[in-house]
């Protein structure tokens, strides 16, 4: 996520297309919980895995 | 009136009933005493379910009069988070919105298991909203109090099942974990409780929170208690796709078999910063009663925190995202915008976050070639009051609600099984807990450990005294 990212267009435009009405209340408190989960993915991201490390869901038919 | 029952451990409690030297009846009579009595002012439950629980220990005893064998928790009184189904009342898993449901048509899968083997369910326990939460609090029921100091926190988001089991109201409740929902308030209630391996007991008939990452488990103020219910709720039972096909491991006739040979080390690096003092010197005190100072590095297990608290987000939102779009207003305004965030997170990021998660496991995995257990801190701190939003830890300025679990997640992340233990450390008026985390599947090491810690008196779980 680069400086110029609109974090807040961001917001508006995903709650609008799963049809989440968010109401003035709610919007800044949604932007202080992007922003965390945007530095926990560059933590995430920031590590190198191979392309080839599958996801790790627990399934087993 | 309840006739000492407030300090009797399940298993004492057992031993009685089956001996014939109290009834099943005496028993939940006092359970429900306590229960009318604490409730008020602790908030630990929201239903009670007198009638039902009586006429169970009337059938036990009935059961007993006519000679018939009792099972390992007979006329023990027990009580569940109220995510779990019981029959009859409907499964709030703390939210107002779902007080609008049906009440469940039947029992889920953990309580039929402890009735089967002759324990009571005597009510369902208050807990955070939709279990996103490591407080205890509740903006539409109430937060769950501490026992040992009502001013604070019990922890979450089992807090009621903490507060039922350090106040005496019942010796064994039932939570649930997901990040450390069981392991937090064993912390800060000062309990014993037990986060087994992921996909060892069935989530059959509970409400979810994150299916990658929630697990099932007990309260107990004595190790032995935790063991003689974690072995009733063992089996396969179909109907939860996560669970391990398994026969049970059981772990009660092992609990006494001692540290000869365990390989004990304590975390170090992410797991000895970012907290305050009483934490490591819990986790030290534990690693002299067990007389090891090995240390062991859990690799990016900050990472690992980070990855799980994506996948939370993401897999919370999702499973609410029908009712944000129509009951938004409904929700506990702490949860809410954080399952709003998580709805809209991309697909990438928690795509990326299971990868880690692959890789991570691998990591942790390998250090059980040299470690049988690993010691770490279950919470950075004591309780913080009842209304606390921030604290302070290392220095840093953080929210109190989104990270009492920082020592937790990384954990459970993959499903490591745990045994909390409850640590009294001079001068501190409340406990805190140590995490003794094993390989999985060998939830028996890491409950031979408690028991040892108990033993020893390193670790213990008193009834609290502003409940005598």
């Amino acid at each position: 996520m680069d400086d110029t990212f609109d974090i807040d267009a961001f917001i508006a435009s995903s709650c609008a297309l799963l049809d989440i009405k968010l109401t003035d209340e709610s919007r800044s408190l949604v932007r202080v919980n992007v922003e965390i989960a945007a530095r926990m993915a560059s933590m995430v991201e920031a590590f190198s895995l191979d392309e080839r490390e599958e996801p790790a869901p627990v399934f087993k038919s | 009136m309840s006739d000492g029952f407030k300090d009797l451990a399940a298993n004492e409690i057992a031993t009685a009933v089956n001996g014939g030297v109290r009834s099943a009846r005496s028993i939940v009579e006092a359970s429900l005493a306590e229960i009318e009595s604490q409730n008020p002012a602790l908030n630990a439950f929201t239903t009670v379910l007198a009638e039902r629980a009586l006429a169970r220990a009337d059938s036990i005893d009935s059961r007993k009069a006519k000679g018939a064998s009792l099972g390992p928790l007979a006329g023990v009184p027990f009580s569940v988070k109220n995510l779990y189904d019981v029959e009859g009342v409907t499964t709030l898993a703390g939210a107002k919105i779902n007080a609008d449901n049906a009440a469940a048509g039947a029992d889920c899968t953990l309580v039929k298991k402890l009735e089967a083997a002759d324990a009571v369910l005597v009510g369902c326990l208050n807990m955070g909203e939709y279990a996103y939460d490591f407080t205890g609090e509740n903006a539409h029921f109430g937060p769950s109090r501490n026992p040992h100091d009502p001013n604070h926190m019990a922890g979450g988001s089992s807090g009621g099942s903490g507060t039922a089991v350090a106040s005496g109201m019942t010796p064994l409740s039932l939570g649930s974990d997901t990040n450390g929902s069981i392991r937090v308030p064993s912390s800060f209630c000062g309990l014993f409780g037990l986060k087994p391996t992921y996909g060892r007991l069935s989530r059959s008939g509970t409400f979810p929170f994150v299916a990658s990452f929630d697990h099932l488990g007990p309260f107990a103020r004595s190790a032995k208690d935790l063991a003689l219910a974690y072995d009733a709720m063992q089996g396969k039972d179909n109907g939860d796709h996560a669970q391990q096909n398994r026969p049970p491991e059981l772990v009660a006739q092992t609990l006494d078999h001692g540290l000869a040979g365990l390989r004990i080390a304590r975390a170090t690096g992410y797991f000895a910063k970012g907290a305050e003092p009483v934490a490591f010197a819990a986790a030290e005190t534990i690693m002299r009663a067990l007389g090891s100072k090995q240390t062991i590095e859990i690799p990016e297990a900050e990472r690992a925190r980070a990855a799980g608290f994506l996948i939370t987000m993401a897999e919370g939102g999702s499973l609410h995202l029908e009712r944000l779009r129509t009951r938004l207003a409904d929700f506990d305004p702490d949860v809410r915008e954080r399952l709003i965030a998580g709805a809209i997170l991309p697909a990438s990021w928690i795509v990326q976050a299971q990868k880690f998660r692959r890789w991570y496991q691998a990591q942790v995995l390998k250090l059980f070639q040299h470690v049988d257990v690993i010691v770490a801190p279950a919470t950075p701190c004591t309780a913080p009051m009842i209304g606390q939003k921030n604290m302070v830890l290392d220095g840093v300025e953080m929210a109190v609600r989104a990270n009492i679990g920082l020592f937790t997640q990384p954990i459970s992340f993959i499903g490591l099984p745990v045994a909390a233990v409850p640590v009294w450390l001079q001068q501190e008026s409340l406990p805190i807990g140590v995490q003794i985390i094993a390989a999985p599947w060998r939830e028996d090491i890491a409950l031979r450990v408690a028991y040892a810690l108990e033993r020893s008196g390193a670790a213990r779980a008193p009834v609290a005294k502003s409940a005598s």
